[in-house]
């Protein structure tokens, strides 16, 4: 995998796997059927793992690199970014096996009846705790959301060395992770429909304006992010850098991801999020089918962001020699 | 205490390339990477200059504090090497050093190939390409650049001549006039 690929999988996949817990969250408190929910629980370690998987491809050494990334906490962002994401792949799990354990309709009875009996009697005293415990592995999400942003904000790239960045990827964990429950809910629903069709319903209530919200705080940071690229930097070389990368999005190799992001990452999704809200009282099959489409349009949305992020990036030191001779 | 470092005097390179292949060849470094490579700007317009860039031994290295395997160290006399046995590949050297140094070689020989990916840079030529026994601190590129536009060596030795040369009296320095 290339080195932008694997960056941009990581980093919109871990993302993901954040938003998908914290929109776990949210479902465990909306008190409809947790049966219907307990499905969506199941999403959130894959895409964790896919995120590992997509960041140690690009690693020369993947096994070292598993052992040793978190040596260097006391200075490395990159480091510390590597720690947080164990932490919160292990919080992940646990928070898996509290739904999927659940003694009464925790799902994986299904796989092994045995197996689930001894991890249910485990998990049994903790089950009630389920919700504080989730808001508390969704803080550690987000916090980890700002070390991994921080590890990008380096004044080797100061393109990224902006408060855009954290922001970025909030907007990316809200909208993917929610959509992605939203589209495994979707299935399940279109499974049994008259079964489910209460829990959907709230669920995609609550749903789209998070997700319409996103699109909105995701204009916003684009704007300011495109705004700061254009204006002083805290150095001629990080403004030439800076000027660059804008050059390179706006009428550049990126251009054409770049207007491909905003039609299917903005346009279509507010279309379709417009569409999700229209059909939800009347006809909730057509707002699960549409949550499938919005779910695969907010995906191939922020990939192409992620990738214009990363690939127009220009950094400090291809443009260094210009400045060295400009001073010295 | 000894700090060595390299300065450019940007004004006398006249991009002959010798600090390239003298490095590439003393330090074994393979085809299709290099740890110091010449720049043109401005090319064929007015105030064309040639700017050779290589690690810079930074005072306080933002690669040392980046890595996330403690790889790179500053050594006590400023040179700043890599641990290729401990480096990972990820790259994020290469990301926080302002003058893009560190180089990841891919598509290495069959005896090389564990390397392949590894990052590495100018050493002060005491590590050629295959990390080995250290050498004497010697950075080839200064001893043979042809218009003496780069040095390298102590701090204390070299900035004196630095100084001279874009003031243009070396001659009168090294006690040719």
């Amino acid at each position: 995998m290339s080195s932008h690929t694997a960056y941009v999988v990581f980093t919109v996949f871990s993302q993901m796997a954040v938003g998908a817990l914290i929109a776990m969250v949210i479902a465990d408190f909306l008190e409809k059927d947790k049966k219907f929910f307990e499905t969506a629980s199941w999403v959130i370690v894959p895409a964790v793992i896919i995120s590992l998987a997509a960041i140690l491809s690009h690693e020369a050494r993947p096994l070292p690199a598993m052992m040793t990334m978190s040596t260097n906490i006391g200075s490395s962002w990159l480091s510390r970014e590597s720690l947080m994401l164990t932490i919160f792949a292990i919080l992940a799990v646990i928070y898996t096996c509290l739904w999927i354990f659940e003694p009464e309709y925790g799902s994986f009875k299904r796989i092994s009846s045995s197996l689930h009996g001894l991890i249910a009697k485990i998990a049994k005293p903790f089950v009630p705790f389920r919700k504080p415990l989730g808001i508390i592995f969704a803080l550690v999400g987000i916090a980890f959301l700002f070390i991994s942003a921080r590890a990008y904000m380096l004044l080797g790239l100061p393109a990224m060395n902006h408060i855009t960045t954290p922001l970025f990827f909030i907007v990316t964990a809200l909208l993917t992770g929610t959509m992605l429950v939203a589209a495994f809910l979707s299935i399940k629903y279109l499974m049994a429909p008259k079964e489910y069709a209460e829990p959907l319903g709230a669920y995609l209530g609550v749903a789209w304006k998070v997700v319409l919200g996103s699109v909105i705080a995701g204009i916003i940071v684009l704007a300011g992010y495109l705004r700061i690229l254009k204006g002083a930097a805290a150095s001629y070389g990080a403004e030439l850098a800076q000027g660059m990368t804008r050059a390179n999005i706006l009428s550049g190799e990126m251009t054409t991801i770049f207007w491909l992001y905003i039609a299917i990452g903005f346009i279509l999704t507010v279309i379709l999020v417009a569409a999700v809200a229209a059909f939800l009282k009347k006809d909730v099959s057509k707002a699960a089918v549409l949550s499938i489409i919005l779910f695969a349009s907010v995906l191939v949305g922020e990939l192409m962001g992620r990738l214009v992020l990363f690939g127009a990036n220009v950094p400090l030191g291809e443009v260094m020699p210009y400045v060295i001779s400009a001073i010295i | 205490m000894t700090t060595y470092k390299i300065l450019n005097v940007i004004e006398r390179c006249i991009d002959c390339g010798g600090c390239f292949a003298i490095c590439k060849d003393q330090n074994k470094v393979p085809e299709g990477t290099a740890r110091v490579r010449v720049v043109t700007v401005n090319e064929g317009r007015l105030g064309e200059k040639n700017v050779a860039i290589s690690c810079m031994h930074c005072d306080n290295p933002p690669c040392v504090a980046a890595c996330p395997v403690k790889g790179i160290t500053k050594r006590e006399d400023g040179i700043v090497i890599n641990d290729k046995d401990k480096c990972i590949g990820c790259g994020y050297c290469g990301w926080a050093c302002p003058f893009g140094a560190p180089k990841y070689p891919h598509d290495l020989p069959a005896k090389l190939k564990e390397y392949e990916g590894i990052m590495d840079k100018c050493t002060f030529c005491v590590q050629p390409f295959e990390q080995g026994v250290e050498r004497d601190q010697k950075p080839r590129c200064a001893l043979f650049c042809a218009t003496k536009g780069r040095l390298g060596g102590d701090i204390a030795q070299i900035t004196p001549l630095y100084n001279a040369m874009k003031a243009g009296n070396v001659e009168r320095l090294q006690g040719r006039v």
